[in-house]
């Protein structure tokens, strides 16, 4: 395992030019759906769950996802620290079987902002004829 | 809301442990409710089946399982340090699981052979209720004869006498006929009359045409598929005109290819009502005597076999005259009983006990050399491990642990090398059926025979369990104190069993060389041995005889013409044994007794180079030969009463029914007129003229392409119509050895890979000793031992246990292989050197793999391996 991890170093250090002070066990990437699905435990808040997380990406994005890969990101999400989950109350809806409740954690919120940021720094540095010529050609 | 259905419950309840599967199911409810708004009922059902298996990604799974579940974790930790531990002597892992692999195949596939010769027939749906009618003389006493036919009326009138009987097939074949389809023109020989109720008996079934009409009309016919590919292509065959014999026929359909477990393979099938008795024989198809039909009843209940059977006494009363009552019996022989069964027959696929026998007992030989192997190497391995075992007891490890921790490591590597041998079995296949021409189709067998999977589980888990158990026993029963504390070595555990083992292993691999030694040595007298006549530039032509009747002479005149042909003669079979038999009596002899016949030509034994021990040959210049003369051999000469080969000329001999009275002529010295499996027979030779069809062509060896080309020219010269048969005596003789020499080829491969297991087994038996005796052997070279002296040390054991092998084999063997040779007439003698050599060959073996292993360990400085001393 630590062989492993010495040659991981040194892909993350040559490839993506981090350091290893930031690299942990788990890779703390932001993939685009899994940004997705951190935007849709936002917005569905307080009753965020799969089903609820798969539906609003579904509508909002008009994509069409499984409920089990809702259900893998959110898991996935949770390993990395970036939500929080607690067993809700049981309602009579679901034939009295409680639901997993999301919730964005600090970490979680703070690398959506990066996030965000990250792109709008890349949008402000946008020449305005490229701009221009986008919106001419559409 | 409504219950989530029973197989996604099921489904949750085996991929998800409690803790997350109540959500899951909620949500899965939840999901169930808004998907089958949309949709349908079914795509609902499946969309919630593929949304649950999804589910089992991530962490969802095995992850949690592991954490959770008792009995996962401990699995989890057997099977980890069991890849380990294999991973970690890899030169061991290796030996083995070659060693493994190799013998899985082919046990696998010597399963495979032995239960396609096993459960020939089965195929069809009634093969239970179907019977033949065979005739037996052989249980009356009155003569050796059991015949697969009965008489053309037997059938219908079983049918008919009696409601047991539910139906009845006949199939009457006839000799080689020329089949012309165009200017496709070939000799064929499974050409069959057989009734139309063919398709209600058996499961034969149509690929093209309708079954119901299919044989209605007498000039209609049935190719096999292997038939209409070869005369059609892939043109349909339905509406063609087909020749036979110069008798136009309509194929009205094409048989789909049965499985190869079938003992009937017809090419042809001409409708029974078709059949004429030929010209010039003295029978009607109402002849109960006329012995030449292949008859099948299909019995309404299996139950009533014994019953028909005893009233088929009383039918032979009805029918035969009284002094024909009591010589013979019908018998009802089970159709799944014929492939194997002891009535001879040329006409349909027969196998032999013996070759079941062989293949079971190497089998088994080879199954019990993989796993003693498999114990051998895992107990000298297990002893570099006491410590671990120490540790794991240290710990809290009960003895059941440590025995279920040997067992899933010895398990592991026997499913991988299960696994391997299972895709392996597929080129092997192919390997022998290019070389041996056993063609076996593993899937094909194993679609007939389901419970051949399950035995093969049942296989991984003996040889894995098997060899596994002893170390795990050995091993569970050291105390934590004494492995910590002790260096267990040497081999003070197991060493007797590993002793025994050993010499098994020898046994097994010193009898298996033996018995190729031996069938090599066979199979080679066979192929050398005299003959009786010179068969080599011998060439054989075949010629239908009624044709070859007319055309005699012109045919002999013109061969005779071409220079290197040096005599031509002409004879009535191929030296094949395919002889009648028939009952032959002389004045001088009380009753009749069963010779063989054969019809031979002018100048025959000159030409074939046999000589004559007293009187003629058949000659020209006496017109009385062709219709008053027999020549007899030696046999037959002696079984006559006759003590001199000169009494017998002169004397007057009846044979049965074709020559009323004639004289013997002549006395031929005995050769094989038929393969060497059987003894020379008593032989009565004629010169009936209707019965010869083969010209014996005695050539120069030389250019043999323009001599053929140079006959053929003559041929198309005389017969243009007819198809051009010429075949080498030689080389068709080796024909008939063909079944002995697959097996003999068979057998050595087996051997060959026996002895590469063992070797293998050996040397990792030694290199896993020396590295264990690395101290001893140290101390002994400070000491002043020398390489000799220590490989003496190593080697000695083990010449010791191959000379004991070698002493208790001898006589097993030697039964074994006597009773192998008891099926041939002709037969070598075992000679005693032959298992010495076959020892030697396995102590040579021994000490090339000690040799190579003490030389490694004695390289090394003694000063390294006693430096922790």
């Amino acid at each position: 395992m630590l062989k492993f991890l010495d040659l991981k170093h040194i892909f993350y250090i040559y490839v993506f030019n981090l350091h290893a002070e930031n690299i942990t066990m788990k890779g703390t990437h932001l993939g685009e759906f899994e940004e997705l699905v951190l935007l849709a435990v936002c917005t569905t808040h307080p009753d965020s769950y799969g089903n609820t997380v798969k539906d609003e990406i579904n509508h909002i994005a008009n994509r069409n996802i499984n409920l089990s890969t809702a259900h893998g990101a959110l898991a996935r999400l949770e390993d990395k620290g970036f939500l929080s989950s607690k067993m809700g109350e049981a309602t009579s809806v679901r034939g009295g079987k409680r639901k997993r409740i999301f919730e964005i954690t600090a970490q979680g919120l703070k690398k959506l902002e990066e996030a965000k940021e990250l792109r709008t720094s890349f949008w402000e540095r946008i020449p305005e004829k490229v701009l221009q010529t986008q919106f001419v050609r559409s | 809301m409504k219950e989530l259905p029973k197989n996604i419950r099921f489904l949750t309840k085996i991929l998800f442990n409690e803790q997350i599967r109540e959500e899951i199911h909620g949500d899965l409810m939840e999901e169930r409710e808004a998907f089958s708004q949309n949709h349908g009922k079914l795509r609902t059902s499946f969309h919630l089946f593929i949304t649950t298996l999804l589910f089992a990604r991530y962490r969802y799974t095995w992850k949690n399982i592991s954490q959770i579940n008792n009995t996962t974790m401990s699995l989890k930790h057997t099977f980890k340090p069991a890849w380990r531990n294999l991973k970690k002597d890899k030169v061991s892992a290796l030996l083995n699981g070659v060693g493994l692999t190799i013998g899985f195949t082919l046990t696998l596939i010597i399963s495979l052979m032995l239960t396609k010769e096993m459960s020939y027939d089965q195929w069809h749906s009634k093969s239970d209720r179907i019977f033949r009618v065979t005739h037996d003389e052989r249980s009356t006493g009155r003569s050796d004869r059991h015949l697969p036919t009965v008489g053309p009326p037997v059938g219908p009138a079983l049918a008919e006498t009696y409601g047991e009987v539910e139906n009845y097939v006949r199939f009457r074949d006839i000799p080689t006929q020329p089949v012309r389809v165009g200017n496709k023109n070939f000799y064929e020989s499974n050409i069959f009359y057989v009734d139309s109720t063919l398709f209600s008996v058996f499961d034969f079934t149509l690929k093209s045409g309708d079954p119901k009409t299919a044989l209605q009309s007498a000039s209609s016919i049935i190719l096999s598929a292997e038939m209409s590919k070869k005369y059609f292509g892939d043109e349909p065959a339905i509406g063609k005109r087909i020749e036979i014999a110069d008798t136009p026929y309509t194929v009205t359909g094409i048989l789909n290819p049965p499985p190869s477990t079938t003992h009937l393979t017809p090419g042809f099938i001409i409708p029974f009502h078709a059949f004429r008795v030929p010209f010039g024989y003295p029978v009607t198809l109402n002849s109960w005597g006329w012995i030449s039909f292949d008859t099948y009843v299909l019995l309404r209940d299996k139950e009533e076999k014994d019953l028909l059977q005893g009233k088929l006494e009383d039918f032979i009363k009805v029918h035969w005259s009284e002094e024909r009552v009591g010589t013979f019996r019908f018998v009802l022989q089970p159709l799944e009983d014929i492939y194997l069964g002891d009535v001879d027959s040329d006409t349909v696929a027969s196998g032999s006990w013996t070759n079941i026998y062989a293949l079971s007992i190497t089998g088994f030989l080879l199954l019990s050399l993989i796993i003693f192997n498999y114990t051998n190497i895992s107990v000298a391995q297990s002893l570099n491990r006491s410590k671990e075992v120490g540790v794991r007891k240290a710990l809290g490890a009960s003895k059941s642990m440590v025995i279920a921790q040997f067992s899933a490591e010895s398990m592991l590597l026997a499913v991988l090398a299960f696994l391997l041998s299972l895709v392996l079995i597929f080129p092997t296949m192919n390997f022998l059926r290019s070389f041996l021409g056993v063609n076996i189709d593993p899937m094909e067998i194993l679609g007939f025979n389901h419970w051949l999977i399950a035995a093969w589980g049942m296989l991984v888990l003996v040889v894995g369990l098997l060899g596994g158990a002893y170390p795990a026993f050995i091993m569970s029963k050291v105390k934590a104190l004494v492995a910590l504390s002790r260096n267990i070595s040497g081999g003070q555990l197991g060493i007797n069993v590993r002793k025994v083992l050993v010499t098994m292993q020898f046994i097994i691999t010193i009898g298996l060389l033996a018995g190729s030694i031996i069938i090599y040595q066979q199979i080679s007298y066979m192929r050398e041995k005299d003959l009786g006549y010179d068969k080599s530039s011998l060439a054989v032509l075949r010629v239908p005889g009624p044709t070859l009747l007319r055309e005699a002479d012109v045919l002999k005149e013109q061969l005779k013409t071409i220079p290197d042909v040096t005599g031509v003669a002409i004879g009535g079979g191929r030296m094949d044994g395919d002889n009648g038999n028939v009952p032959v009596k002389t004045p001088d002899m009380e009753e009749s007794k069963p010779m063989f016949i054969e019809a031979v030509d002018y100048g025959y034994f000159e030409t074939l180079g046999i000589p004559l021990v007293a009187g003629r040959e058949f000659n020209k210049s006496y017109p009385t030969d062709s219709a008053g003369a027999v020549i007899v051999n030696e046999t037959a000469a002696a079984l006559m009463g006759y003590e001199t080969p000169q009494d017998a000329i002169g004397k007057s001999i009846q044979v049965s029914d074709i020559r009323r009275d004639a004289n013997i002529i002549g006395v031929v010295s005995d050769y094989h007129f038929s393969s060497l499996h059987n003894e020379i027979g008593p032989l009565a030779i004629m010169y009936p003229r209707t019965l010869l069809e083969d010209v014996y062509i005695r050539i120069e060896p030389g250019n043999l392409l323009t001599l053929v080309n140079n006959i053929e020219a003559k041929w198309n010269d005389i017969f243009p119509d007819l198809p051009f048969d010429l075949v080498f005596l030689e080389s068709y003789l080796n024909q008939l050895y063909l079944e002995d020499v697959a097996f003999a080829r068979m057998f050595q491969g087996l051997t060959m890979v026996t002895l590469i297991i063992a070797c293998l087994g050996l040397y990792g038996l030694v290199s896993l000793i020396t590295t264990q005796k690395t101290k001893e052997i140290s101390v002994r070279k400070v000491l002043g031992a020398n390489l000799k002296d220590l490989m003496g040390n190593l080697f000695r054991p083990f010449a010791l246990r191959i000379v004991i092998a070698m002493l208790i084999v001898s006589p097993i063997a030697y039964l074994l292989l006597s009773g192998w040779l008891d099926n041939y007439a002709y037969k070598i003698d075992i000679s005693w050197w032959l298992f010495l050599a076959a020892g030697l060959v396995v102590l040579i073996t021994a000490l090339v793999a000690t040799v190579l292993h003490s030389m490694k360990v004695y390289r090394i400085n003694p000063a390294r391996t006693l430096k922790d001393e």
